[in-house]
């Protein structure tokens, strides 16, 4: 010591100012030993964690990132596989579980009971597929290539536990109460938990990616099944409020419930709308009608998500700004498709019955914009009355 | 990989932004960044807030009575019709105005949505489509990925009736495997001021029982239900309830079933669901979502089962609880006054849904 010019004390001395190092950085929560809980690096195998509640945050964090980090080969070759179609993915199905089942066998340690709660589970499922005639990955409807819960292997952060409620529920968190008594024992039992999360990912992946095809189709369906309600209430022909309670109280499904298709009709009912008559006796040609619809029918057929083969009648009664004429006037309409309707009213007059051609459009549904129909029918107005 | 959190708002008017605009997201990560161990995460990084918008549906519907009434009005005159034709459409003309129309934007929706089963399949089968087409998106990249709804007043109906058609059994739809629990489950599912059980429909075709139907064998089939992970018919894993105990609108027919959906749901650690009643009085509107979720007996079941129950320890749960203010800036004078007026003005608990419209009028005069 005198040589590298620390003064000399004596070896008491020193030992006691060790001592007191120590138990300071102790008492900080620092020292030699390790640091506290680090689960921020990229592999959980290295985290560490000192309690129990910081076990299960690491482990809770482990689950937001998912298996989209995880960078082991066999996470990479599950990332290719679940992309395959559907035939090839159902047939590897089999060896990418047992790649997993190999992964658990030696990532999780015999002392805790894990492992083998896992390997158990996918030992049920793998003879379930075993089980199972090639005719079952053909089919829509499952089979044990797709009957198993995909949900069942989604770790449960809250809980932390999986497979909860099944004799192999293994329960994490329990392990993590019991084990973080020590800092060695508790890292064990972190990166024991590690593994039953980034595990219970793979599997989840395996399941989910047998589904994606039913799931591809569902999503297709529902949106079909959108467009047609949208059609229905906002682009067909539109219905009054009372006219809405009519259909509806004739709208009558198969029962049981689900999601469903609209109605291929609607009664017509006291509808008012505006028309424009063309008058072919003489005098001013085009002229606004104001049109209604005492009772009528409207059909179509559903074809994807639009209406198709649109046909139906009304019978109206119809009122011009016509001073000679005795009003109203009564007649008939045909309805077509794009909401257009056209017909003939009859209506008397000092020099007899007179026949008029009238054609009407669901102006509010021509268009989107509320403004722009106010316009429109004023300028069609403007250029049928000149 | 972030959470996606389904945000399902309630009546009245919520344009294309509603979620941002009308300060639900802001109420979410005010709470949010209260927490410490939260506030180290910037929300946005956590969660994805997808704002379901169906109000377009009612929107479109009384917009079109209302500029096909106008027409009508404007024409009738001009050629001579009798009056009772002006008059058949007139009272619509008021429809398509939003400002202090309260009756078209508020409780027409309610009328239209319980009202008309053709509106309510309109709106839940947009709804389903919304869903569905995050879910199967997301589910194509990552197969342990989470969602998650919140919802608020009607919304809790929508969300309700939407997972109930969704998970229909004996349907065959081609999604039903895919999307029905045990394949699909929502992480939380959390009803804030829960209208579900006073707008249930449960008919022969409309099946939707707000707590579930006995089946022949006297088992619970539930419409949307909380249970573990994988469990047949449970559509989500936790289902937080929520009600202030002044909101009238979570009176009649109370959503507060008991030991339901079943016991092991309810001894679960966290419970697999949750029922909390609030009392705070903010402001005397005390059915905002904003006001609900500013109370810690509100947001903090929600992100410890979002997230794990770590993140909001008991001694910090019990801090937000101790520095939660019972009247915030208003001052107890004022905030006792409008408790006197709330407690005066509550429904019968055996109203229907049809007493909501005057509920409605009562509350927000």
């Amino acid at each position: 010591m005198r040589t590298l010019g620390i003064p000399a004390c004596s070896r008491e001395v020193y030992s006691a100012l060790a001592l007191v190092w120590l138990v300071a950085m102790g008492a900080l929560g620092a020292g030699p030993t390790h640091a506290a809980s680090q689960c921020t690096g990229s592999d959980p195998r290295a985290w560490v964690a000192d309690t129990a509640r910081d076990a299960r945050i690491c482990l809770s964090e482990l689950r937001e990132r998912g298996i989209a980090v995880c960078d082991r080969q066999i996470c990479k070759e599950l990332n290719t596989w679940k992309d395959k179609p559907r035939p090839e993915l159902a047939v590897e199905s089999t060896r990418m579980l047992k790649m997993i089942r190999d992964s658990v066998d030696q990532s999780l340690p015999a002392s805790t009971d894990a492992g083998p709660k896992f390997s158990r589970e996918i030992d049920r499922w793998l003879l379930e597929m075993a089980m199972s005639s090639r005719a079952d990955l053909a089919r829509d409807s499952g089979g044990p290539y797709r009957s198993e819960p995909v949900q069942g292997w989604n770790y449960d952060a809250a809980a932390h536990t999986l497979f909860t409620g099944k004799p192999n529920e293994i329960r994490v968190g329990d392990a993590l109460e019991r084990e973080c008594g020590t800092p060695a024992s508790c890292a064990a039992a972190l990166k024991s938990g590690a593994e039953v999360v980034t595990h219970a990912a793979m599997v989840q992946t395996v399941a989910s990616a047998l589904l994606k095809d039913l799931r591809q189709q569902g999503a297709e369906h529902v949106d079909l099944l959108d467009k047609r309600w949208k059609s229905y209430l906002e682009s067909a022909r539109f219905q009054y409020p009372w006219e809405l309670a009519i259909n509806d109280r004739r709208y009558k499904t198969a029962g049981g419930g689900g999601l469903v298709s609209p109605p291929e009709d609607q009664v017509i009912f006291l509808h008012p709308s505006v028309a424009v008559r063309y008058n072919t006796q003489g005098g001013t040609r085009f002229q606004p009608t104001l049109l209604l619809e005492l009772l009528g029918t409207y059909r179509w057929k559903w074809n994807g998500g639009d209406q198709s083969n649109q046909y139906g009648g009304s019978i109206v009664m119809s009122w011009t700004d016509a001073a000679s004429e005795k009003k109203p006037g009564w007649g008939a309409m045909a309805h077509f498709k794009n909401n257009w309707s056209i017909g003939f009213v009859r209506h008397g007059s000092p020099s007899g019955d007179k026949t008029s051609l009238i054609l009407s459009a669901d102006l509010a549904k021509l268009f989107e914009d509320k403004d722009h129909v106010e316009s429109t029918l004023k300028k069609l107005l403007k250029s049928a009355i000149q | 990989m972030k959470q996606t959190i389904f945000l399902v708002h309630g009546m009245g008017n919520h344009p294309e932004g509603w979620a941002k605009n009308e300060g639900f997201i802001d109420a979410i990560t005010k709470a949010y960044n209260q927490y410490e161990y939260l506030a180290k995460t910037p929300i946005e990084q956590r969660f994805d807030f997808v704002p379901i918008n169906y109000d377009n549906v009612f929107v479109n519907l009384v917009n079109t009575w209302a500029s096909n009434a106008k027409m009508i009005s404007a024409l009738a005159g001009e050629v001579g019709a009798p009056q009772a034709i002006a008059k058949l459409t007139g009272w619509l003309e008021g429809a398509g105005e939003l400002k202090g129309n309260f009756a078209w934007t508020h409780a027409a929706d309610v009328l239209l949505y319980r009202g008309f089963r053709l509106v309510r399949e309109r709106v839940c089968t947009s709804v389903a489509n919304q869903i569905v087409s995050v879910v199967n998106k997301n589910r194509k990249q990552h197969a342990d990925w989470n969602w998650s709804v919140i919802a608020h007043s009607l919304g809790t109906a929508v969300t309700h009736d939407t997972f109930a058609r969704i998970g229909a059994p004996n349907q065959g739809w081609p999604g039903q495997l895919a999307y029905s629990a045990p394949n699909e489950q929502a992480q939380v599912v959390m009803m804030v001021a829960n209208v579900s059980k006073v707008l249930e429909v449960k008919t022969d075709e409309e099946p939707y029982d707000a707590y579930g139907r006995r089946d022949n064998d006297g088992d619970l089939v539930t419409t949307l239900a909380p249970g573990y992970g994988g469990q047949k018919g449970r559509s989500c894993r936790y289902y937080v309830n929520v009600r202030h105990k002044l909101d009238p609108f979570t009176i009649p027919k109370m959503f507060n079933p008991l030991d339901w959906p079943d016991r092991d749901s309810l001894l679960a650690k966290p419970p697999r669901y949750v029922f909390n009643e609030i009392e705070h009085i903010h402001d005397a509107n005390v059915h905002d979502f904003g006001h609900y979720f500013k109370n810690p007996d509100v947001h903090v079941p929600l992100f410890q089962r979002l997230l794990t129950p770590d993140a909001i320890s008991p001694d910090e749960y019990q801090q937000a609880k101790d520095k939660f203010r019972k009247f915030g800036t208003l001052g107890e004078d004022a905030a006792l006054a409008i408790r006197k007026k709330l407690l005066d003005s509550l429904p019968a608990g055996n109203s229907t849904w049809m007493d909501l419209g005057a509920i409605y009028k009562e509350f927000f005069k």
